[in-house]
């Protein structure tokens, strides 16, 4: 089974994000979501993950931080992250590649933008 | 620079709005009404300012129709709550892209319910907005935006 774990501390985000996946043809994938970075890699441990999708700014640990564990950490460095927030821009988007995110996407997250940021991935077998 | 900040405001309300709920947002006259909820989120760097947003309830309720696709009667409170929090969220962070420069980097905190400020009251501007026949208004407070 695929599994995309969805951070975001607004449920209408994560709402929105999921409601894109699936538009997108993501709908087969078990979507588990967290409410900040620490729950998120509670959320990677207890399964294999394909894709983290993950907002900057949240309390706890925010979605930096959570991207710099992710990257650390021998069994969770290839996952690719992708990052969806309010707070992107130029500036940030290039701090956050080479922190090795897969992309940033700026809110609110529309279908084709995520479509194109996740082709991808696409022949790896997640959607 | 004041025509620049007025034109990042706007731009922002308006692309969030539409992107969010298909709703289109237009400059008022006059500010929310009535029962009214009120969001705020500070902006850290690069430098002090807070923005505020007020909606009427039942203009709320009608955005959270067109993104949850419920009746607003099945939406919770919370939801709305959380609904309001995001569109502030998301306002902030498309009016400092729009407005700073690309190589600046920017850091809000988390949006926060409630009526009162957390900046000094020196220095505040409303922008007034009309959407499906209700008024809202968002507020900015500090120095840094609002010196001319």
């Amino acid at each position: 089974m695929k599994r995309i774990v969805i951070a975001d501390d607004s449920m209408t985000a994560r709402m929105f994000i999921r409601r894109c996946l699936q538009i997108i043809g993501f709908s087969e994938a078990a979507m588990v979501e967290a409410e900040h970075g620490r729950e998120a890699l509670t959320r990677l441990k207890e399964a294999p993950t394909d894709l983290l999708i993950t907002d900057l700014n949240m309390p706890v640990m925010d979605g930096e931080v959570l991207l710099k564990w992710v990257k650390a950490n021998p069994r969770l460095n290839s996952l690719p992250v992708l990052v969806i927030t309010s707070a992107g821009n130029p500036a940030k988007e290039a701090e956050l590649m080479a922190l090795g995110a897969l992309g940033v996407i700026n809110k609110p997250v529309s279908p084709a933008v995520l479509n194109q940021k996740l082709e991808p991935l696409r022949g790896g077998g997640i959607g | 620079m004041t025509g620049n900040l007025d034109r990042a405001i706007g731009a922002a309300v308006a692309e969030t709005l539409e992107n969010l709920a298909f709703m289109e947002a237009l400059p008022a006259e006059e500010g929310a009404q009535g029962e009214t909820l009120t969001v705020g989120v500070l902006i850290h760097d690069p430098f002090p300012a807070e923005l505020r947003l007020t909606l009427p309830l039942p203009l709320l309720g009608k955005i959270g129709e067109a993104v949850y696709a419920l009746p607003a009667e099945e939406l919770e409170e919370q939801i709305l709550r959380d609904l309001l929090a995001e569109i502030l969220n998301t306002v902030a962070g498309r009016f400092l892209t729009a407005y700073l420069p690309p190589e600046q980097s920017f850091r809000l905190g988390l949006p926060e319910l409630g009526d009162e400020g957390v900046l000094p009251d020196a220095g505040e501007r409303c922008w007034f907005y009309r959407m499906d026949d209700e008024q809202f208004t968002l507020r900015v407070r500090g120095e840094a935006l609002l010196r001319p």
